[in-house]
């Protein structure tokens, strides 16, 4: 362990300038990646974002065309899965059916040639952690939804593998359940030390469970941060809009005062904002709503409009607002803060620093 | 209530229908108990009467009974077995293929169940003679591919529907490489599929009389046919013993069958 920290490189996982095509459709370009040992990474974005692809390529059941995969510092680029030593939850589970809940977890074990004495000790350890003692020799018809997500978790877990990669394991439970799962899931993670790269397209779920998150679009990562600074300074418009919610408003950059702001005239009206475009630049203003709210503010840029709706969610309210131009803001106002009633004029502020600009997406290219 | 009397009436037809399949059965279990030497219900009932095996015993008495009897075992063993690597192998090829018409092929591979016996009889003995083979034995067999083929197809096609190719990709993450990954994961799950193909397979070449009738010269005769030549010569009871021994070794093999798979899923009335 000291020599692994000693050493510079100390990735357990490392994905270099990985490309991936299927026909004509590039579905991983360039995709760099390094995972520390004991993280949590997400691959986080929409379906077809080449999340997918990218945890195949590193589990091995996918050949990337180009760049190279490394784990614990070893090239594994072209190594067939099964020399890897990478646990995969699969998002169905594929648990072998012929199989009972014991033979399942055991079946990795069996493949190694552990000793019968030691293997059963390590499937009880293991039926234990994911509290599936009472059920070893069940037949996994017999299991619910939640109990099925243990035994795939426990069956790769088992064999102790370099990385243990999710993919889209949760989706298949009821959100209650999933939501549990999340946070049982990462303790055990935890107490066990592993390094675990999970695929979702649940923001909440990336969110919850990682260290670090990687935005995926297009075949390419967009950030790739921890998921504080994710949510709190998206790099990318991709990332400000997949991750929270946010106000957007299209405009173009006129000017920069003495101070170093940009002034940007939107639909909704001008704005400031630190940023770095150059006068004329098409640009996306966002903001998140939790930083707009109907109090004045100083340094802040502000916009009128009229309250289209106000929706209550317990511990705040989200007002819905028109502005000028077809402009659509929203605000969030703490649950018990006086609210104005609905068709009422009101005027929206949110500090200078809280404003994002990003190069406007649909500007001609 | 007229709900209740039409589904009193439907009751009432499954059980006749029942007894309509299963009385020919019963007597000739019964007729091969008889003690007289035509074919005759034994007398259950007359308390003087004895109820007899010796046609039993006499069934290897039959002229040419073992030879038949082993060519036939024979060609239906092999048969299957050759008929479920082919047929499971074009069933993968038509479900993982992705080919363009896969599902025609799978219909093509079925056709011969809805193909009248005596037809592919005919063409395929017209056919072997075109092509040279006169030999009787790899006739039959070929022929017997054909009747076989269609039972594994299909059961091996709603097999692997249902089946998980992940669990595949799962054993190879666990540390098989692929072709042990084939072997302990795919094979053992398909186990009822190839159970119950064999099963099919091989009773409905054991007992196919309309192809094999083209295909047999006087030294290779398969045991349908010469117990039809049995009747022929000698209607006594040997026959129904003979029936009795074939219904219970198939009766035995649906019990087998029932414990390790399931009737319903054998039947293919039930998932």
């Amino acid at each position: 362990m000291q020599e692994e920290t000693a050493r510079p490189e100390t990735a357990r996982l490392r994905v270099r300038a990985v490309s991936k095509r299927f026909g004509a459709a590039t579905v991983l370009d360039r995709v760099d990646l390094a995972v520390a040992p004991g993280e949590l990474v997400t691959l986080l974005g929409p379906s077809g974002c080449g999340k997918t692809t990218l945890l195949r390529a590193i589990a091995g059941l996918t050949l990337p065309d180009q760049g190279q995969v490394t784990i614990a510092g070893r090239d594994v680029t072209r190594m067939p899965p099964h020399k890897r030593n990478i646990g995969v939850v699969f998002q169905n589970y594929a648990l072998f059916p012929h199989l009972n809940v014991r033979d399942n977890i055991g079946f990795g074990l069996h493949i190694q040639g552990m000793a019968k004495a030691g293997m059963a000790e390590t499937i009880e350890r293991y039926l234990g952690l994911v509290h599936l003692a009472h059920l070893a020799d069940r037949p996994i018809s017999a299991l619910s939804g939640g109990q099925q997500q243990r035994v795939a978790l426990a069956r790769a877990l088992a064999v102790q593998p370099t990385v243990v990669l999710f993919d889209e394991a949760l989706s298949a439970l009821d959100r209650k359940l999933r939501e549990e799962m999340q946070v049982e899931l990462r303790q055990l993670l935890r107490e066990i030390g592993g390094t675990a790269i999970f695929v979702t397209h649940d923001q909440d779920e990336a969110l919850t469970m990682s260290d670090r998150i990687a935005v995926m679009q297009g075949g390419r990562i967009e950030q790739y941060a921890d998921p504080k600074t994710i949510y709190a300074e998206p790099a990318t418009l991709f990332a400000m809009s997949f991750i929270g919610l946010s106000t957007q408003l299209k405009g173009r950059v006129t000017g920069q005062d003495a101070q170093g702001l940009i002034e940007i005239d939107t639909q909704a009206g001008p704005v400031r904002a630190r940023a770095n475009f150059a006068i004329g630049a098409k640009v996306v203003v966002a903001v998140r709503p939790e930083h707009i709210g109907i109090a004045p503010l100083g340094n802040a840029n502000s916009v009128s409009g009229r309250l289209r709706m106000a929706v209550f969610h317990g511990a705040h309210s989200m007002l819905h607002v028109d502005a000028a131009n077809g402009a659509q803001l929203l605000a969030q106002l703490a649950g018990g803060s006086p609210q104005p009633e609905a068709g009422a004029a009101v005027t929206l502020h949110w500090p200078v620093d809280k404003t994002f600009v990003y190069p406007d997406p649909d500007a001609a290219s | 209530m007229t709900e209740r009397i039409a589904i009193g009436f439907c009751i009432l037809c499954i059980l006749l229908a029942s007894a309509f399949l299963l009385a020919p059965l019963a007597v000739i279990v019964a007729t091969s108990f008889s003690p007289t030497p035509v074919f005759d219900l034994p007398p259950l009932f007359d308390p003087g009467g004895a109820l007899s095996l010796r046609w039993y015993g006499r069934i290897g008495n039959l002229d040419g009974f073992w030879p038949a009897l082993l060519l036939t075992l024979q060609v239906a063993a092999l048969s299957t077995a050759i008929s479920l690597i082919l047929g499971t192998m074009a069933a993968i090829g038509i479900i993982r293929g992705k080919l363009p018409g896969g599902e025609i092929f799978g219909a093509l591979l079925v056709s011969p169940l809805m193909l009248p016996g005596l037809v592919i009889g005919i063409a395929l003995l017209q056919f072997f003679r075109m092509a040279g083979l006169t030999a009787a034995y790899p006739a039959l067999l070929l022929a017997h591919l054909i009747i076989t083929l269609p039972y594994v197809a299909r059961t091996m096609l709603a097999g692997l529907t249902r089946f998980d190719f992940t669990l595949i990709e799962a054993a190879r993450m666990l540390g098989c490489s692929f072709p042990a990954a084939i072997m302990k994961v795919m094979v053992p799950a398909l186990a009822p599929s190839f159970f119950t193909a064999s099963f099919f397979a091989f009773l409905a070449s054991f007992d196919n009389y309309p192809i094999s009738i083209f295909l047999t010269d006087a030294r290779t005769k398969t045991l349908p046919i010469k117990m039809l030549q049995y009747i022929e010569e000698a209607p006594d009871p040997t026959l129904a013993a003979l029936s009795s021994l074939i219904l219970a070794a198939t009766l035995a093999l649906l019990l087998i069958g029932d414990r390790l798979v399931g009737l319903n899923r054998m039947a293919g009335t039930g998932d």
